[in-house]
């Protein structure tokens, strides 16, 4: 195995999840991360992102700020839908095997998150998949506040989830299926 | 084009799907289920201080289905038990365990584990690999192999898994004060043999409390400080206050020295000790005896 090829598909995949991953800061200074979604087209987060707030500010990777308004929130999901007027950045390839997406995932398979972990912009973690299950994907990787809201993805950049929360050192994403439910109620 | 990123994520997954067939979880505490691996047809491994109770332990095996188990013997020595599962179950055929010189500093490895119905994987790497050692509860492993792993539920008892899907070793968060290490396949393969034969690992027992001091500017016995009377030590004539300078000729200065020499080959054998006895030189033979477990002990 080519270890340079390696390090290049891994700042590949990196560089793809960092055009689809947005800012989101509310006016108390909170700080998260988004995905721009390709189908239905919307900008996710996770609802404790966003928290009571009806605004928040969007910010691209390109460095545009836009104000987003929170349009949908499942507080149960963990999941907020923010719309930006004008958003025309092309939304994230979706990790879906044969319509399996996140149920195909398995154990031990490469994952990447992205986020701002205490305003570091776009920073990447990479680790495996722990377990899989109906509620979350538990992965085993290194995340830190402001991974909330962003790409959980697989080795092909692919996004399969939504990173939620860290419980007893794994992370939590909400499924890419349950994001697609949600936006589509 | 499938990249390399994505050849080694189905690498890892497809080792620990492949060896994941063969993890267990196992009910013998309260709370969370331990893992355990199936070594050889109808015997399961597992980190023995994740074994409990003696008693109506269950095993959720990879398909879902549970199976009452029974314990076969275990080695505090090197946090190793083996159980047995009823023997209707399928044979599993033999395991792919790599050797011991695979086993190197900076491979990626994966831990699997099985704390309930699905199967887990935490990815990591070995950080060191060192000598032989002995484990502070006296067991005798072959390798040390340190990790840079996350430690999750169902970690003590999972295997330790290379990119290949060989198994390198049993998981134990015990043995290096709760820092991740695995028993390497080769100690497991001793041991298991010892449990299977004799229910525990036979290291030979003298039944003495030695403490290091000195006799002279150049030289250091082990004074014994205490005995049990109805040991081997206690039958073959040795008193409070003697001296034990060396056993089959070989000098010892240390607890630690006696350890080494008492391996499970000696018990049953003669062993000359060298004694210093109210300041004169003396020697008496005792036949090595079989270290009775904490519980024999108690009974007793």
């Amino acid at each position: 195995m080519n270890t340079a090829e390696l390090a290049s598909d891994v700042s590949r995949a990196a560089d793809a999840l960092r055009r689809v991953t947005v800012e989101i800061r509310t006016n108390r200074g909170g700080l998260g991360a988004g995905v721009v979604w390709r189908e239905p087209r919307a900008i996710v987060t996770n609802a404790h992102v966003v928290g009571t707030h009806e605004t928040c500010v969007v910010r691209f990777t390109d460095g545009r700020t836009r104000e987003g308004r929170v349009v949908r929130k499942d507080e149960q999901r963990d999941l907020a839908q923010i719309e930006v007027p004008g958003d025309d950045v092309e939304g994230a390839v979706r990790g879906g095997r044969g319509g399996g997406g996140a149920a195909r995932l398995r154990p031990g398979e490469v994952v990447l998150a992205l986020g701002h972990p205490f305003g570091m912009s776009g920073a990447l973690a990479m680790g495996v998949v722990h377990a899989w299950g109906e509620r979350w994907i538990r992965a085993d990787l290194r995340l830190a506040p402001g991974f909330s809201g962003g790409p959980l993805a697989d080795a092909a950049g692919r996004v399969v989830g939504i990173n939620a929360m860290v419980a007893h050192g794994l992370g939590l994403a909400v499924p890419a299926e349950a994001v697609e439910e949600f936006l589509r109620a | 084009m499938v990249s390399m990123l994505q050849t080694l994520s189905d690498n890892l997954a497809t080792a620990a799907e492949r060896v994941g067939r063969r993890v267990v979880a196992i009910r013998a505490r309260r709370r969370i289920p331990s893992s355990g691996i199936l070594w050889r047809d109808g015997v399961v491994v597992t980190a023995q201080h994740t074994i409990q109770r003696e008693d109506d332990i269950v095993m959720t095996l990879p398909d879902g289905t549970d199976a009452p188990a029974t314990l076969v013997g275990r080695d505090p020595g090197t946090d190793l038990a083996a159980l047995r599962l009823a023997p209707t179950n399928a044979p599993t055929g033999a395991l792919d365990v790599a050797p011991l010189d695979a086993i190197r500093a900076g491979s990626l490895v994966l831990a699997l584990g099985r704390p309930g119905t699905e199967l887990t994987a935490a990815l990591g790497l070995v950080s060191a690999v060192g000598e032989p050692w002995r484990t502070w509860h006296g067991g005798r492993i072959d390798r040390l192999i340190r990790l840079d792993i996350g430690i999750y539920d169902g970690f003590s008892g999972g295997p330790l898994v290379d990119a290949e899907g060989r198994v390198l070793g049993v998981n134990t968060s015990t043995l290096l004060r709760g820092a991740p290490t695995a028993v390497p396949a080769a100690t497991v393969e001793r041991v298991l043999g010892q449990l299977l034969e004799h229910g525990h690992v036979p290291t030979g027992y003298l039944g003495v409390g030695m403490q290091t001091v000195a006799l002279s500017e150049q030289a250091t016995g082990l004074m014994v400080m205490s005995v049990d009377p109805a040991g081997p030590a206690g039958r073959g004539g040795v008193l409070l206050g003697d001296v034990i300078t060396a056993i089959d000729d070989k000098n010892v200065s240390d607890p630690a020295d006696v350890l080494a020499h008492l391996d499970a080959g000696q018990v049953g054998k003669p062993a000359r000790l060298r004694l210093v006895r109210a300041g004169q030189p003396t020697s008496v033979t005792v036949t090595v005896g079989d270290r009775p477990s904490t519980e024999r002990r108690r009974q007793r």
